[in-house]
């Protein structure tokens, strides 16, 4: 079944092309690592997707439902963009019953999957205390929970283990793995190479608001046929203006 | 070893966080047309005043310098020591960048050098007062002495109250760092001794001539700061005393050379100094204290099960901000200012019975509806993606509504009931004051909303030391207040006296633009607009007290009708672009 589809999607701002007709299908449950270099148009695709910014041109579809029907996709995926999204008022166990409520889950199940997340994360000691005196990993972890508290069928993730210690970063990774391993579809952005080469099923890269290449990692560092590059050494070749327009 | 040319630092240090002020500005054009006003504005019409009345002022005889005039300086030299030592605390408590700014050059540097950023920032506000007191004394009463002695007077005027206002800041902030007992009573404290002080300078300032008050300004002149005064008239037709210029040059001098070194004195000790825990020393055992959970934070404010959870979590988290980040609250000045020159007037012109409850019927409508919902997007910082895929636009309207409903409406009818109570008005009249002030409340609230998601603020500005506060716009501010503030007035008018209301309505629909089309030269309009106000004033009182107050009910109905559906409409569109 396909999770997250897109055909020709564009944005534009002005003259500037953001995000050129796009088109890829993504299977449920896989984890899809989705990189390119800064001002790519990755935020953009990513934002398309969620329903935060309407397209130029070109359709997607988000567990079926059209990225244009906010509605629709509430229920459908969950977001955790680059900025951890917290009020620093409210503690971290406020934030997520607060963001709990406003999904409208029962309150019973969600305290208890809240309860779940925080000791999963090892965030239980620290969760009465407010966001504002938390670490910037402790702010991630508190974000990554609000994104997938309510169990959506995809979560997107934009820069998950920017900021986290290595101890947290694992877990982080051991979270996206078992999200995926339960049916859920990841859509991850991040620059963290090793990361993407560690827990993704697919990996596309975006360039100039195109996708320049999609395959497995194994398949782009060539693993497969005995080649002996690494993903870096593939992102570096395929985002280098140079090259690329050699290639052309 | 002790730090070479340590002045020259400091002067550049102030140079750099004054001009850091003014580039800040540039980015805030609400605050930056608010801060040419004073220095701007007001010395042009000093100036245009001059020039027409050269002639008479010239042949201004002789005269001895009122005593309180000394005393009318000194009262304000007051104010703006509070006023500086409350910018200290709250906001200027330390310079950008602090650990290193403080491992590169020394505490006393950094001290002085934010000494001078103040008093160029103070010095900026006044240089258009300076240039034409200057100029007027030089070339309307041809004293050379007045182009030096009135820049010094000045100069020794801000230079002493910066002095004195960042001495008392940095004390009471090393205060509130060693006692535990301040630091849990700060607000308690400083609230009211900030109205206070906030209010008793207008209010001396706007009676203190008059016979009832205790204290007048010759009282006041008794203060060496004040005598400065006699200096600044030197070369005009005003004697001053020759004593009280050098005692008033002698103290301010003293003030600024030990103001300087305690400074230096008091930085050192606060920057340098870890604030004393404000728990007890079980604390120590365990390092973080949960704070209190949301719903025991907002105490008896809690939002009744009938509301959808959404609209509840939002209603909630709306005066949870509120409780524990009371310096959103920064925008709520502005109508708090308008209600309280409302009192003033009411207070001097002896009339205040007859102010007080509609003033507090219209103000406080608009203070409830500005409390939760006037920057509903921006409030919510970078939290507004997820709140917009996690809850639809009408649970999150009807959501910050519902505090101001359920608990702002009671609150304005009950402080007008309670107003009324002094009022000379008929018991039926105070019953329908009540009920006006309810119904101004509602329309404030529901109005808000779209007004706030219209004219967002994304951007911080810094209150305190926090980063993070996004007071609504000025323009929203305004408009909300004006949207409710005349039509409000109107409707409290006719149900004080209709009369009121039909001058009022025949002043601001034919008199005024009569007037001001007169002066553009349009007399046809002018013409126009008078017979409005013949028109108006011409009207029956029973029946313009009968349907005036139905037709503004029912337009402010529609209004907040509209305004409900058109803030849920801009939620579902908002768009991250």
């Amino acid at each position: 079944m396909t999770a997250i589809e897109t055909a020709a999607l564009t944005k534009r701002y002005g003259n500037t092309l953001a995000v050129n007709e796009l088109s890829f299908s993504i299977p449920s449950g896989v984890v899809y690592g989705f990189l390119g270099p800064n001002g790519a148009g990755k935020t953009t695709t990513m934002r398309m997707l969620t329903g935060l910014l309407e397209p130029t041109s070109g359709t997607g579809r988000v567990g079926g439902v059209p990225i244009t029907d906010r509605d629709g996709l509430r229920e459908q995926l969950g977001y955790l963009p680059e900025e951890p999204p917290l009020y620093d008022e409210a503690t971290g166990r406020e934030q997520l019953t607060y963001i709990a409520g406003l999904r409208d889950l029962p309150e019973r199940e969600s305290q208890e999957r809240i309860e779940e997340l925080l000791g999963v994360l090892d965030l239980t000691a620290d969760a009465d205390t407010r966001i504002a005196e938390y670490s910037k990993g402790m702010r991630q972890k508190v974000a990554y929970i609000q994104a997938v508290l309510h169990e959506p069928p995809v979560v997107f993730l934009d820069e998950p283990t920017s900021g986290l210690d290595p101890r947290a970063a694992r877990t982080l990774r051991e979270e996206i793995l078992g999200l995926a391993a339960r049916g859920t579809t990841v859509f991850l952005s991040t620059h963290i190479l090793p990361v993407v080469e560690e827990v993704a099923d697919t990996v596309g890269i975006l360039y100039e608001g195109e996708l320049v290449a999609e395959d497995s990692p194994e398949s782009l560092t060539g693993v497969e046929t005995d080649g002996d590059e690494s993903l870096e050494d593939v992102f570096l070749e395929l985002t280098d203006a140079d090259e690329v327009a050699m290639d052309g | 070893m002790a730090e070479s040319g340590w002045l020259r630092h400091s002067a550049q240090i102030g140079w750099f966080e004054f001009r850091r002020s003014v580039r800040s500005l540039r980015g805030n054009k609400g605050r930056l047309l608010m801060q040419i006003a004073y220095p701007v504005v007001l010395p042009l019409i000093f100036a245009i005043l001059a020039i027409v009345f050269a002639g008479q002022l010239r042949s201004i005889e002789p005269f001895a310098l009122p005593d309180g005039a000394a005393g009318y300086v000194s009262i304000t030299w007051l104010f703006m020591v509070f006023m500086i030592a409350n910018r200290t605390v709250s906001q200027r408590d330390g310079i950008e960048s602090e650990p290193l700014m403080l491992t590169t050059v020394s505490s006393r540097t950094v001290a002085v050098g934010m000494v001078i950023a103040e008093l160029l920032r103070a010095l900026a506000n006044m240089t258009g007062l300076i240039l034409v007191a200057t100029g007027v004394s030089a070339l309307v009463f041809g004293s050379v002495a007045g182009l030096v002695v009135i820049p010094i007077a000045i100069f020794l005027l801000i230079g002493s109250l910066v002095v004195t206002g960042q001495a008392f800041g940095y004390a009471t902030l090393l205060s509130l760092h060693r006692s535990p007992f301040l630091r849990q009573h700060k607000l308690v404290i400083g609230i009211p001794l900030g109205l206070i002080a906030g209010s008793a300078y207008p209010l001396l300032v706007m009676s203190g001539s008059a016979d009832w008050m205790p204290v007048g300004f010759s009282d006041i002149a008794i203060f060496p700061v004040g005598w400065l005064v006699d200096l600044m008239v030197v070369g005009t037709p005003l004697v001053g005393s020759t004593s009280r210029m050098v005692g008033g040059l002698a103290f301010s001098g003293l003030i600024i050379a030990i103001g300087l070194p305690a400074i230096t004195r008091l930085t050192a000790e606060y920057w340098f100094d870890e604030p004393v825990s404000d728990d007890s020393d079980d604390a120590a055992v365990q390092p973080t204290t949960p704070a209190p959970d949301a719903r025991s934070s907002i105490g008896p404010l809690s939002v009744p099960t009938v509301f959808s959870q959404p609209t509840r979590r939002v209603a909630e988290w709306g005066l949870l901000r509120t409780v524990r980040e009371p310096k959103r609250l920064v925008h709520l000045l502005l109508p708090l200012i308008f209600g309280f020159q409302i009192v003033q007037f009411g207070f001097q012109s002896g009339s205040l019975g007859q102010i007080l409850a509609p003033a507090c019927a219209v103000t406080v409508a608009i203070l409830v509806g500005e409390i939760v919902a006037m920057n509903p997007l921006g409030d919510e910082g970078s939290m507004l993606s997820v709140t917009i895929l996690a809850v639809s636009g009408t649970k999150f309207v009807r959501g910050l509504l519902v505090p101001g409903l359920l608990y702002g409406v009671p609150v304005g009818m009950l402080l007008t009931g309670l107003t009324a109570v002094i009022s000379p008005y008929s018991i039926t009249t105070i019953l329908a004051l009540v009920v006006t002030a309810g119904v101004l409340t509602v329309f404030s609230v529901a109005i808000a909303p779209a007004i706030g998601m219209a004219l967002p603020r994304y951007s911080a500005i810094s209150v305190g030391r926090s980063q993070e506060v996004r007071p609504p716009r000025m323009s929203a501010i305004v408009l909300h207040a004006s949207a409710i503030g005349l039509p409000g007035s109107l409707l409290v008018a006719f149900v004080i006296d209709p009369e009121i209301a039909r001058t009022g309505l025949a002043i601001g629909f034919g008199m005024l633009p009569a007037l001001i089309t007169g002066l553009l030269g349009w007399d046809g309009g002018a013409s126009w607009f008078e017979g409005v106000a013949n028109t108006i004033e011409a009207l029956d009182l029973a029946t313009a007290g009968a349907v005036g107050p139905v037709a503004l009910v029912l337009g402010g109905l529609i209004a907040a009708l509209l305004s409900y559906h058109f803030a849920i409409e801009l939620f579902e569109s908002y768009e991250f672009n």
